[in-house]
């Protein structure tokens, strides 16, 4: 692990653009490369957004309204925007795949849709890069899903296909959104080995928001706990799971128990 | 004792395009005995929503019997045994009409059920049955949209309540609860169970939940219920081999994920609309063996109740 | 306390209720408002310009024009809100069975509606009016005939689209009746949009009413409809312009009303 930070959140505040109401209060957190990063809280508390202005996917009407998203993603030293990194070194991956995926796209189109808007791939590129990243995720029988369409797949396997999207890009960071919080448990498993897994032959950093700390205690090396837009507490995962100092983190345990 | 509910030889299928059927419950049988709390688990597509509704007289089944009390139900129920079995809905916003206030809604059902005799007898009923979910009578001016969700869910039950069944049945009660609000709707629902007597069917896919609060777990998968045990029994020693997949494949708090080992399950459940002969689970069973894909095994059950359908059941 | 809002009137809505209310209450007072009879003629004081005797002058029969102007509220409003309940009421009804019903009585419904729809609007109500007869009760029935197919294709959507909501569910659940079920829970949740419908569509019948009076198919002389009137300026319009503009001015000011109420009412559903 290197000493410099490959994300650097500095007092990130996000707010409702029309209300000028604030919903995440000057944040502060780093994640260094290789670590696996949980930001958990309830709904509510602000960690989606979090995620979402760290690549600038804010929805419409919600602004980053201050603080610094500082991302050094070949490890240069040279820091840029969140935002501008998106696709270029940050992806995300969603939490709903059945709205995630552009139902009129088949699937073999939509892996390397990334790529191909952004570095102008060709059609044959494209095509053996999306055949190669369906392999790398797991989706069985992959030369025969490419036309596929989205609604034709299950659950699972639609969240394959968005990570595939999201690792088509090349990032060194993975954002994601409660990935597997619509799948069923034995889904679930097998999309964190998954992921875990290409973290590990990829050497990726990642955030991954969630709500269930059973998720954050399998595949966190660090936790940072939300309540209402602030951070109450942050640590190594274990520490923090056997001994809580904030209440809020305790109600959470034991509410999960 | 007659079981509170007995269910023979249920079957349901949808029709889709092309004149195939899916068949969702796969001829089952289940009975309960009053009081109990079951917990009805399973993967989508297991059949248990569909069960679930079916038992509640929502939904018509293609052949099969259920029984309340040893009585017979048919197909409509009309009158008084519309409430012997009452549903609580997954989804707080969308299960109260948005267009009614809870008081107008809990006396109308008790109005047109005759359960009151005049519209004081039933403001009161109203507000007995707020506080009996522990909720103030002041919500009964309410509209839906001005509660929370644990409000809105603990009202559902209150509905269900209101026209005083014999059998409850919860589907997916407090999967869109934030888990603080999750913990008091349980709590809710023992309560209710031991101030009532009430007989409550789970039905959830959080497995920790179940764990929690039901006395015993049926797990259903393809159609069929392939495992039934008391819940500890469930947990510790599950004896078919699906069961014990699903358990290996729930994040616990505590455990880290090891790479080395192998996922619980590989794969996704096959369709629902051809159904094969043999085992239903025998395309993804970690200890298949030829007769698994032959003949379909049958479900051993033990006088106690519990049941395993499986030729080859685990054993400690 | 959130239920408040609920009871807030959208000002749009205020606003476009007080025009139409307004123009209305002139119509029913005009009497007391002014002394001329709007059927009495008066050759020898026809087209006369707007004076202190004739507030807005004399039309070609020398009929006091402000006169007439105020009893056309009269006529043209009712014979409207007329023409837009009734197609409400009868599409709404028929939209409700089509979408809770067995798919065979909604294909049936719905063909019906496709071959009203198939005939392009205005000809279709010419050619009613003109076989029933010129007049405002012709104009009402052909309006019945024509209009009920958006309030029951609207309905039916909504009404299949709620049907398995889980409250609705619920509701049949507890044992209540079908018909219950379909007026106390599913309708007042359709209403709403029905209502926003109900006074897009009244805009439509205006102008629908004036274009036929203006053909001479609608109401017919002497009673004082805008139409009708702005048809009689027309050969003046050079030189006794109000004659016509008048008329079109209180058209499209009682047109302004329903259309603010329509989207007064569009814009409360949505906010709730």
């Amino acid at each position: 692990m290197s000493v410099r930070p490959v994300l650097s959140v500095q007092d990130l505040r996000v707010s409702l653009s029309e209300a000028r109401r604030e919903l995440v209060h000057g944040i502060d957190f780093d994640v260094f490369t290789g670590e696996t990063v949980g930001l958990v809280g309830e709904s509510g508390s602000g960690k989606s957004l979090t995620l979402r202005s760290i690549c600038g996917l804010l929805p419409d009407g919600i602004v980053r309204s201050g603080g610094v998203v500082a991302v050094d993603v070949d490890g240069s030293g040279q820091v840029r925007d969140g935002a501008d990194l998106r696709g270029r070194g940050l992806a995300m991956v969603f939490q709903e795949p059945m709205s995630s995926l552009n139902p009129t796209m088949r699937i073999g189109d939509l892996v390397t849709i990334g790529p191909r808007t952004l570095r102008g791939l060709s059609r044959k590129e494209a095509r053996s890069r999306s055949l190669e990243l369906m392999r790398e995720v797991g989706i069985p029988d992959a030369e025969r899903r490419m036309r596929a369409w989205p609604h034709e797949l299950s659950g699972g396997l639609r969240q394959r296909v968005m990570i595939a999207m999201a690792l088509a890009t090349d990032p060194k960071i993975l954002l994601c959104d409660e990935p597997t919080t619509a799948l069923d448990v034995s889904v679930q498993d097998q999309i964190l080995r998954l992921l875990m897994q290409l973290k590990e032959n990829r050497g990726l950093s990642m955030v991954l928001v969630t709500h269930d700390l059973a998720v954050v205690s399998q595949v966190c090396d660090r936790v940072i706990v939300m309540e209402n837009g602030l951070i109450v507490e942050s640590g190594l995962t274990n520490e923090i799971l056997n001994s809580p100092r904030h209440n809020y983190t305790r109600s959470l345990i034991e509410a999960a128990q | 004792m007659t079981p509170v509910l007995a269910v023979e030889n249920l079957t349901v299928r949808y029709p889709i395009s092309g004149g195939v059927d899916l068949t969702a419950v796969d001829d089952v049988d289940l009975s309960i005995e009053r009081g109990k709390i079951l917990g009805l688990v399973g993967e989508s597509g297991c059949g248990k929503s569909s069960l679930g509704r079916v038992i509640a007289g929502i939904q018509r089944p293609q052949h099969g019997r259920i029984s309340i009390d040893g009585r017979e139900m048919s197909d409509r129920r009309r009158g008084d045994d519309a409430r012997l079995v009452q549903m609580v809905f997954q989804d707080p916003a969308s299960a109260l009409n948005p267009a009614l206030t809870i008081g107008a809604m809990l006396r109308e059902l008790l109005l047109v059920h005759s359960l009151v005799t005049d519209r004081k007898a039933a403001d009161r009923r109203a507000a007995e049955l707020l506080d009996s979910v522990g909720l103030s009578e002041e919500l009964l001016e309410r509209r839906p949209d001005a509660l929370s969700g644990g409000q809105r869910q603990r009202i559902g039950i209150a509905r269900a309540l209101a026209l005083e069944p014999r059998v409850l049945i919860a589907d997916e009660a407090v999967a869109a609860l934030d888990s603080v609000v999750k913990k008091s709707v349980i709590a809710l629902l023992s309560d209710i169970r031991e101030r009532m007597g009430l007989t409550i069917v789970f039905i959830s896919h959080d497995l920790a939940v179940v764990r929690r609060l039901c006395d015993e777990v049926a797990v259903m998968y393809l159609g069929r219920i392939v495992e039934r045990q008391p819940t500890d029994r469930l947990f510790e020693d599950p004896k078919h081999p699906y069961t014990a997949a699903l358990l290996r494949a729930q994040p616990r708090i505590g455990e880290r994920l090891d790479l080395v080992s192998t996922p619980a399950l590989i794969g996704d459940p096959p369709s629902p609309i051809e159904l094969r002969a043999g085992c239903s689970f025998a395309s993804r069973c970690p200890s298949v063996v030829e007769i698994c894909r032959t003949t379909a095994p049958e479900a051993a059950s033990s006088t106690d109740g519990s049941l395993v359908r499986c030729h080859f059941p685990l054993s400690r | 306390m959130k239920s408040r809002s609920r009871w807030r009137v959208d000002p749009l809505l205020a606003i476009g209720l007080g025009i139409v209310a307004f123009v209305l209450l002139l119509g029913i007072i005009a009497p007391l408002i002014t002394s001329h009879d709007p059927l009495v003629q008066n050759v020898r004081a026809r087209l006369a310009s707007p004076s202190g005797e004739h507030w807005l002058g004399t039309d070609l029969l020398g009929r006091d024009v402000f006169s007439r102007i105020l009893h056309g509220a009269r006529v043209d409003i009712p014979l409207v809100l007329v023409a837009t309940l009734v197609p409400a009421v009868i599409g709404t009804l028929l939209g409700t069975v089509s979408g809770y019903y067995s798919r065979r009585v909604d294909a049936v419904i719905m063909r019906f509606a496709d071959v009203v729809q198939a005939f392009p609007v205005y000809i279709f109500l010419v050619a009613l009016v003109f076989l029933l007869g010129p007049g405002g009760r012709s104009f009402v029935v052909a309006s019945a005939c024509i209009s009920w197919v958006g309030y029951a294709r609207l309905v039916r959507a909504e009404v299949a689209r709620l049907k398995n909501r889980d409250f609705i569910v619920a509701a049949r659940a507890a044992g209540i009746g079908d018909r219950r079920v379909l007026g106390r829970h599913l309708l007042p949740n359709v209403m709403p949009q029905v209502y926003a419908y109900m006074a897009s569509d009244a805009v439509l019948a205006l102008v629908a009413l004036a274009s036929l009076s203006f053909l001479s198919l609608g109401v017919q002389p002497p009673e004082p409809e805008w139409g009708r009137m702005i048809a009689d300026g027309v050969d003046r319009i050079r030189s006794e312009w109000w004659l016509s503009a008048v008329p079109g001015l209180a058209i499209v000011i009682v047109g302004i009303g329903f259309s603010l109420i329509a989207f007064g009412l569009e814009r409360q559903a949505s906010r709730r």
